[in-house]
């Protein structure tokens, strides 16, 4: 088991390097200086000049690289160019908000895809089931930051029920917080349980029809036994797969909810890094959910066998 | 029955949407460029029937400009993903081995690569346009497209007539190209539909971001995001895009089902 | 499923437990605080140095320089009492105003003031404001004295109108007067020593920057007057937090988590206008929108077209449109609110069509389209472009809006490489400082729209005049632009700052950084 792992983590580390790569150079190929957009219009050829020497920025590209890739193996991100604060501690910072976010609207999703994906297979053809794939396909069409920004009208201005923006940092006051957060958690699991509520109910709907379901059955068992202890294991497998996929995806491509909910994560930091040419926390931020991804599906991988015994972990 | 039901109504959608993409070529209620600071912020009546928007502009017009936009980026984007992810993922899944390790490493790599950062840097070396969300979105999807179809090209190669055909002598072209693709092809094509709604979906986020096909253009993604700052003030600009977006994918998911309801022999109960 | 349903209540009942124990009642605060907003964290806190619009503004607060500009730009003393000039108008012997205490206690001198100097012009420092006071600049500092411990004389290599205004200008720090200690034992900048109505108390980054009263202040007499004037702390605290968003700035007002918001955009302002509690105040900017044109391009080197886009906007009506009806139409680049801004300048280009028609036919304008570049920030930018765009397309003339993000179309204009650019300038409260933006040997500045020699004469000429005779030089000036049409100037934006009512005291000015003193957050912190 451990040796799987560790083997997983090594096969991981050329995905990565290519990464840190791609990143370093296509965020440089840009146009767009950070020296200058910090020093701002009117600013002296020199004083750019002198900025760029003391950010390292005068450098040739590949030494640049060199140099950034050796501090990397030591664990040192670099600073940010716009606040020069340690791109870590930045990450780190970003990474909570964006965490309990996404894992708490993942979570909330998941269990409302298991209810409903598996209410609507055991009544396939029901009305229910109509309604559940009807909504299923309704929340599949909706685009996540409309949706938001409806929920938005609709709670914060129309009903004045949730406060319309801000944020309050979560080691501040995390019941104020959990209040900033109500909107975009809800918005983010209500777009992410479309696809899992589809996917739970087609594979449900492939073991209900496996003979040991019929076995089950014959044997007496109650069906709510028949159904969690028997099916829900065998038919959460791709489910499971895809929250994975889900969750590495969100970590990055959160920026467009954090931007309309004005939260201070990920993904608006990596979108600020960009707009800013902040080449430091633009490559850490693909560094850091790049990596996330890999142990997301690691993890994933490893839970696999739980659920379906047919697969083995190799 | 219900399955039917669910048929028609995706081919309804989807052919009314292709039927308004159709008509704006030959007429639009009102030129969608033209500025009229008189009537600026205008909310739905009869001379503008989903009202204008901040610069005067009618909103139905650029509604139906957007759609033609929206939908030419994305069966751009579907054709230019699907084409190239077909033969990576064909390649990957049939040769496997080291082929399969790089092309499955790289391909991880750019699924970590979010859309603004490759948009910002095509936009840079193609100059802004249409051609450079193309590019962008068509290779933020491939990694995705490469991995289903390798993963349906695993399970297709171990079949009789692919071991026939390789024992017989064919070249693994030849192969690929005969028995292996046609099978395929189910699943490329629910991809196909699943692809067209995230990238319809992915344009309007980066034009959101403020990234996107240049102005005065309208997509219906940079309508929703210029709607923003008269969210509360002129509500029906952020409304008409979006049920724009909503009933468009509505329309492209059913018809996916139902391809899929046609293709699986299984699902049928 | 009731083992699910169980486990799930245990983790609510932890989850609760845990958020119970971990809310703390939040610190009590001692004394009046004024909270304000800034957009963005300030660069550092080493003035003139490495810094921008907020950095700037929330210096003020903490330092002061020997002269200042007041509400119109005209330059006051501050730590200086006053000064004079030699009769060869080389010399400047500033007397330092009695009794002056930097934060940490000392005593201002002389002494202090030449360190201070000798800071900014030594050979490693990024002073904004370094080649301004060199030979390629209005004057080079020769040399400094202190013949005693109030009295500082700057000898400079030439005469030079400008000097005062130069070393007042905040952007340059206002060449504050910090105290040594400043530095730390490696010699490195630490946190600011200055002479201000506030002291440098905390800098938690991208958070907030809080200041603190300085008891022993002494002001001048009389109000808020630009950068001058007398400066009263009202409040214990002032803290600058960092809110980059404007929605969620208006948001935070609106709940009283915020007493002032300075510098929103007009279009930012629909929620809040009508609310109850809140004020707004405005004031004319020195900041200037304009298009910018790249007179040596093949198809804009007429001088007919140039002249016919011109005459093909309503200068007035993109100054509703994009500034909704804040901003001031001008066509001049001397601002609205400077007091040169006189009959010449006072001219606004007016629309004619038929005439614009003409020129574009005389020009020999094929309809080749002309890239016109603009970004989302500020939101103006945008706005305006599409307007001129469309005014444009009815005299003849194809523009194309090319929307860039901030990054690269500041990359474009610094390389030069663009047809047409809409941008816009920060204020500069000297008339030459904001020709000179425009003026200059493109050859070596790319930025430097209008390279002709006269331009650049003129220019020269209105640095070294005074009175009168300046005034000339820029009519002249005003009106050879007009001609050439190296750039069209559209409006002066305006600085609208929204307010809690119970806020006493504040008020926006044209150089746009928001001064705190003696403003009252009216016993609602």
């Amino acid at each position: 088991m451990i040796g799987y792992i560790l083997r997983r983590l090594v096969l991981a580390l050329p995905t990565l390097f290519l990464v840190a790569i791609m990143v370093f150079f296509l965020v440089r190929l840009i146009p767009g200086d950070p020296a200058q957009v910090m020093l701002g219009e009117g600013a002296t050829p020199e004083a750019v000049a002198a900025l760029h020497k003391e950010l390292g920025l005068d450098q040739p590209i590949y030494t640049q690289f060199a140099i950034w890739f050796g501090h990397l193996l030591r664990g040192d991100l670099g600073t940010s160019i716009s606040t020069g604060e340690p791109v870590g501690r930045l990450l780190i910072d970003r990474a909570q908000t964006t965490g309990i976010v996404v894992l708490l609207s993942v979570g909330l999703a998941t269990l409302i895809a298991i209810g409903a994906g598996m209410v609507a297979a055991w009544r396939r053809g029901s009305l229910l089931d109509l309604a559940v794939m009807s909504g299923a396909s309704l929340i599949l069409a909706i685009p996540s930051f409309w949706l938001g920004l409806l929920l938005l009208l609709v709670f914060g201005v129309w009903l004045h029920w949730l406060p319309v923006v801000g944020y309050i940092p979560f080691s501040e006051d995390p019941l104020g917080a959990l209040l900033f957060l109500i909107l975009p958690i809800a918005t983010l699991t209500i777009s992410e349980s479309g696809v899992l509520i589809r996917m739970m109910r087609s594979s449900a709907i492939d073991v209900l029809r496996l003979d040991f379901v019929t076995h089950a059955r014959a044997k007496g068992l109650a069906e709510r036994t028949v159904l969690m202890r028997h099916v829900f294991p065998n038919a959460f497998a791709p489910t499971l797969t895809l929250v994975g996929l889900t969750i590495g995806r969100l970590f990055g491509g959160i920026a467009v909810i954090e931007t309309v909910f004005t939260l201070p994560g990920l993904g608006r930091l990596m979108v600020t890094g960009v707009l800013a040419r902040d080449y430091p926390v633009v490559q850490g931020c693909l560094l850091f959910t790049a990596l996330i991804f890999v142990l997301v599906n690691l993890l994933v991988d490893l839970l696999y066998p739980l659920f379906d015994p047919r697969v083995t972990v190799q | 029955m219900r399955r039917q039901a669910h048929k028609l109504l995706g081919l309804g959608l989807t052919g009314l949407l292709i039927a308004i993409v159709l008509i704006g070529f030959v007429w639009l209620p009102y030129d969608p460029l033209a500025i009229d600071l008189d009537h600026a912020l205008a909310a739905p009546s009869l001379a503008h029937w989903l009202g204008t928007d901040e610069f005067g502009r009618d909103v139905a017009a650029r509604a139906m400009l957007g759609a033609r936009t929206s939908v030419l980026i994305a069966v751009e984007t579907v054709t230019a993903a699907i084409v190239l992810g077909t033969m990576l993922g064909l390649v990957a899944g049939f040769l496997r081995g080291w082929t399969e390790r790089v092309l499955m490493t790289i391909s991880d790599a750019l699924l970590a690569f979010p859309g603004i950062l490759l948009a910002l840097a095509l936009i840079s070396v193609l100059g802004s346009g249409s051609l450079s969300i193309v590019v962008a979105l068509a290779v933020a999807y491939l990694p995705a497209t490469i991995r289903i179809v390798r993963g349906s090209v695993i399970s297709i190669r171990e079949r009789e007539y692919v071991e026939a055909s390789r024992v017989a002598g064919d070249s693994a072209l030849y192969t690929m190209w005969k028995h292996v693709l046609p099978n395929a092809m189910p699943p490329i094509l629910i991809l196909a539909t699943s692809l067209f709604g995230w990238v319809v979906l992915s344009e309007s986020a980066l034009s959101f971001l403020g990234v996107g096909v240049p102005p005065p253009a309208p997509t219906w993604g940079n309508m929703l995001s210029s709607a923003r700052p008269y969210m509360y003030t002129a509500s029906w600009l952020s409304i008409a895009p979006g049920i724009c977006i909503v009933l468009t994918l509505l329309g492209i998911n059913m018809l996916g089902d139902a391809l899929r309801d046609r293709f699986d022999p299984r699902d049928n109960a | 499923m009731r083992k699910a349903l169980s486990g799930l209540i245990l983790i609510a009942i932890v989850a609760g437990v845990c958020l119970a124990l971990a809310r703390r009642a939040p610190p009590r605060a001692e004394g009046s605080i004024l909270r304000v907003r800034i957009n963005a964290d300030i660069l550092s806190s080493d003035p003139g140095m490495k810094r921008d619009f907020n950095t700037d503004a929330v210096l003020m607060h903490v330092v002061e320089g020997l002269v200042a500009p007041r509400e119109d730009g005209t330059i006051v003393p501050m730590l200086a009492s006053g000064w004079t000039l030699s009769p060869d108008k080389r010399t400047y012997r500033f007397t330092l105003r009695p009794g002056i205490r930097f934060h940490n206690g000392a005593p201002l001198t002389s002494a202090d003031v030449k360190w201070s100097f000798d800071r900014y012009l030594g050979a490693d420092s990024h002073w904004r404001c370094k080649s301004d006071l060199s030979k390629k600049g209005i004057a080079a500092i020769t040399a400094m004295r202190t013949p005693d411990t109030h009295t500082f004389e700057v000898e400079l290599d030439r005469p030079a109108p400008m000097f005062l205004g130069t070393i007042a200008r905040i952007d340059c720090g206002s060449t504050a007067i910090t105290h040594r200690d400043s530095l730390g034992a490696d010699g490195k900048w630490k946190q600011p020593i200055g002479t201000g109505p506030f002291r440098w108390d905390t800098w938690r980054h991208n958070q907030y920057i809080e200041l603190r009263r300085f008891a022993d202040y002494r002001p001048l007499p009389g109000g808020t007057d630009g950068n001058a004037g007398g400066k009263h702390a009202l409040v214990d605290r002032l803290r600058f937090m960092v809110i980059p968003d404007s929605s969620s700035a208006a948001a935070a007002l609106l709940r009283g988590s915020l007493d002032l918001v300075e510098g929103l955009a007009p279009n930012e302002l629909g929620g809040i206008r009508g609310a109850k509690g809140i004020r707004i105040a405005s004031a004319l900017s020195a900041e200037e929108l304009s298009i910018l044109l790249q007179t040596g391009d093949p198809v804009l080197r007429d001088v007919r077209l140039r002249q016919a886009l011109a005459i093909s906007i309503d200068v007035a009506a993109v100054t509703r449109a994009a500034s909704r009806g804040w901003g001031r139409a001008n066509s001049s680049p001397i601002a609205v609110s400077s007091p040169y801004y006189g009959a010449q300048e006072r001219l606004l280009i007016q629309r004619d069509l038929a005439r614009a028609r003409a020129l574009v036919k005389a020009s020999g304008y094929k309809g080749e389209p002309i890239e016109l570049i603009a970004s989302h920030t500020p939101p103006d930018m945008y706005d305006a472009a599409i307007v001129i765009q469309a005014m444009a397309r009815e005299a003849g003339i194809n523009l194309q809006v090319v929307v860039l993000d901030w990054a690269s179309q500041f990359a474009r204009y610094s390389a030069g490489q663009y047809q047409a650019m809409i941008f816009q300038f920060s204020a500069r409260l000297d008339p030459s400082l904001m020709f000179g933006v425009l003026i200059g040997d493109r050859a070596t500045d790319p930025r430097k729209v209008w390279n002709t020699k006269d331009a650049i004469d003129l220019l020269h000429q209105s640095t070294v005049l005074d009175g009168a005779a300046r005034q000339a030089v820029l009519d002249t000036l005003d009106r050879d632009f007009r001609a050439q049409v190296p750039a069209i100037l559209l409006y002066n934006s305006r600085r609208i700052s929204v307010m809690r009512s119970s806020v006493r005291g504040f008020r926006p000015w044209q150089a746009g950084t928001q001064r705190l003193w003696n403003v009252d957050a009216g016993g609602a912190g």
